[in-house]
């Protein structure tokens, strides 16, 4: 007798811890002096069996229409979850699209996504390479069609949304739940901001100098005011890429591009919205005598950066120190394994 | 004796309830000209050459009933994707209060631009209803495909997707209608009117939100009739 009740209270419990450690709400953690994330939570609420389904997700080829590659395969963790072995994105087919891929971090800060803003929402982000030919080349339900018939997604997706039937909704969802936890906010300088270590001569040197001339635009802490600007790229003819123009449609938007996050800056590479730039120097060297003067050329680059030779060096040690090895090499974020 | 005044008693309330039922019904009834619009088997005529349309979708979205300027019913969380390809679509039922009186109603045509920036939804607002642009994020709001014999498009077919939520190009707009007693509430949908003034041969192919999305959206919004309007 005694013992079938400690039987059920003990299924109870483990009834009770299962229910806990899956389907009860995480909170997000925002690092102390950041500000609010853009993202409403309340309308996706964290949990851990959606996190697992989004990170399954975000390492399946099956969103792909030859199955050949997954959003890994562009979005690489130990790079930042950028693409690194060409400048223009591969796609399915060997179809290049016509853009670098993007690092992914911190994006529950992003208010839009893309280099010209053309989504408006991280969950729906995942919609375009699901559905563009340049990329993944398959449509949404087909991509659903196929995990519904894996042995695998019925009960990932029954675990997470208590529903085993897969809708466009829960997919995104899902996703973008494992690109909310990508959080990087432990490197060097996050460290110094903290009082837990301190930057060398020639880190603080650099930081200076950042602060006077990028701050404004690659604004701490998040190394991105979320705005567009033109930073004095010349236009690449082969491409003719008008940047935040094809969405607004308006003039002054010409030649426009997200302002991206330096954090991991040291991995992203290859750096700007073509992948022209192999070099945080060729990087510098373009702010400083590469600007190519237009209309909607960002005022405060005019007259290019007056940056030494000493000084890029500098510079060059600063953005090291936004390098964060526990992001890049965090478990969490890696392939799952069973 | 008693329980024939209690009957008396229920019989009355249910009469002075069906004198405002409970449960209103709107047809969406898709036509051209005045025959009713059936995709891939009719051919048409438009400008004295074939027509066949493939597909008619939209969004009717924030049904409200007023009476006189009074708002007195809005529908929550109202999105209907109506599609001509699933007929069970075209009708939409209103789960109304007891005693709600109106004589107007309204709703808009096409996705609101809250709702366009919320994220990932459900049910008829689920991308998988191929009703959404994956490069330039927004609901399209209402969608007509077809082939006509002289588009000098692949397979001369035409395309409007016309949709667009932000500033200057957005694209919803509200219909309003004054109510007889007419039940169910019939709203005709003659696409012909959509069509009557564009020229196919030049305009057949619209897939961004654009200041012409605008001006069909404009269009669009005008060919929902009451029967007799
Ligand atoms: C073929 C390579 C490729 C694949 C596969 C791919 N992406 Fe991307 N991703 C890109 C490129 C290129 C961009 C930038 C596109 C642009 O700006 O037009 C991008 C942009 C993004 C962004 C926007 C980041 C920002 O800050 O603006 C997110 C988020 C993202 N991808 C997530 C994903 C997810 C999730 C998947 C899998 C469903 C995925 N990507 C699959 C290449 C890829
Ligand atoms: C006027 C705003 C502005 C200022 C000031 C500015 N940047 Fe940028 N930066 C941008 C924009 C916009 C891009 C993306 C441009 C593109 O790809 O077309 C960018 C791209 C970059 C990239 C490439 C990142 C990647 O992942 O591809 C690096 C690195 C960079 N900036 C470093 C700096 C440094 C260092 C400074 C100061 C010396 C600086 N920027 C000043 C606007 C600015």
């Amino acid at each position: 007798m005694n013992r079938k009740i400690n039987l059920v209270g003990l299924v109870f419990v483990l009834f009770v811890c299962y229910g806990f450690h899956s389907s009860a709400t995480i909170d997000f953690l925002v690092p102390p002096n950041w500000p609010t994330p853009n993202y409403n939570f309340d309308k996706n609420p964290l949990t851990k069996a959606k996190i697992a389904l989004g990170r399954h997700l975000f390492y399946e080829p099956l969103l792909s229409r030859d199955t050949s590659i997954s959003c890994s395969s562009c979005h690489s963790q130990y790079t930042a979850f950028t693409h690194v072995d060409h400048d223009l994105s591969h796609g399915i087919d060997d179809r290049i699209g016509t853009r670098n891929s993007p690092s992914l971090m911190n994006l529950a800060w992003s208010n839009t996504f893309m280099w010209d803003g053309a989504v408006n929402h991280l969950d729906m982000q995942a919609l375009a390479p699901m559905t563009h030919e340049d990329e993944m080349g398959d449509d949404l339900l087909n991509v659903i069609q196929k995990l519904q018939a894996s042995s695998k997604y019925p009960i990932l997706f029954a675990k997470a949304f208590g529903d085993s039937i897969i809708t466009g909704e829960h997919l995104l969802k899902a996703i973008a739940q494992f690109e909310l936890i990508l959080v990087s906010a432990n490197a060097k300088y996050d460290q110094v901001m903290r009082k837990e270590t301190t930057f060398s001569v020639q880190e603080k040197s650099g930081y200076a100098l950042f602060q006077t001339h990028c701050n404004s635009c690659h604004q701490e802490p998040l190394f991105t005011n979320h705005q567009f600007a033109n930073n004095g790229l010349e236009i690449d003819t082969t491409l003719n890429d008008k940047g935040r123009m094809g969405i607004t449609k308006e003039a002054k938007d010409a030649q426009l591009f997200k302002i991206p996050t330096l954090r991991n800056v040291e991995f992203s590479y290859p750096y700007m919205h073509d992948g022209r730039f192999e070099q945080l120097s060729e990087v510098l060297n373009h702010y400083v005598k590469g600007i190519h003067k237009s209309a909607t050329l960002s005022p405060l680059l005019e007259e290019g950066l007056p940056l030494t030779h000493e000084e890029q060096i500098d510079l060059i040690a600063f953005l090291l120190t936004l390098t964060d090895k526990e992001f890049l090499f965090n478990p969490q974020f890696s392939f799952p394994r069973k | 004796m008693k329980y024939w005044i209690l009957i008396i008693f229920v019989l009355l309330l249910l009469v002075d309830v069906s004198g405002q039922e409970r449960v209103l019904e709107i047809e969406f009834k898709a036509v051209y000209e005045n025959a009713p619009l059936v995709l891939k088997s009719e051919v048409h005529q438009f400008q004295e050459k074939k027509i066949v349309f493939t597909r008619l979708k939209y969004y009717i979205t924030n049904i409200e009933l007023r009476l006189g300027e009074e708002l007195v019913w809005k529908e929550k969380n109202s999105h209907h994707l109506i599609d001509l390809e699933k007929i069970e679509t075209e009708k939409v039922v209103l789960d109304l209060p007891e005693k709600v009186h109106y004589d107007k109603i309204s709703y808009q045509l096409g996705v609101d631009s809250l709702t366009n920036v919320s994220g990932a939804m459900g049910g008829d607002l689920d991308p998988t209803k191929g009703m959404y642009w994956a490069w330039n994020s927004g609901y399209i709001n209402f969608k007509l495909e077809g082939v006509y014999e002289d588009c000098p498009t692949r397979k001369n077919k035409f395309q409007f997707h016309i949709g667009g939520y932000a500033g200057n190009m957005a694209t919803v707009q509200k219909i309003e209608h004054g109510l007889t007693n007419e039940r169910p509430i019939v709203i005709k949908v003659d696409v012909n009117q959509f069509l009557k003034e564009l020229n196919l041969v030049e305009e057949h192919s619209l897939m961004r939100p654009s200041t012409k999305s605008v001006a069909l959206a404009k269009r669009a919004a005008l060919i929902f009739k009451r029967n007799d309007e």
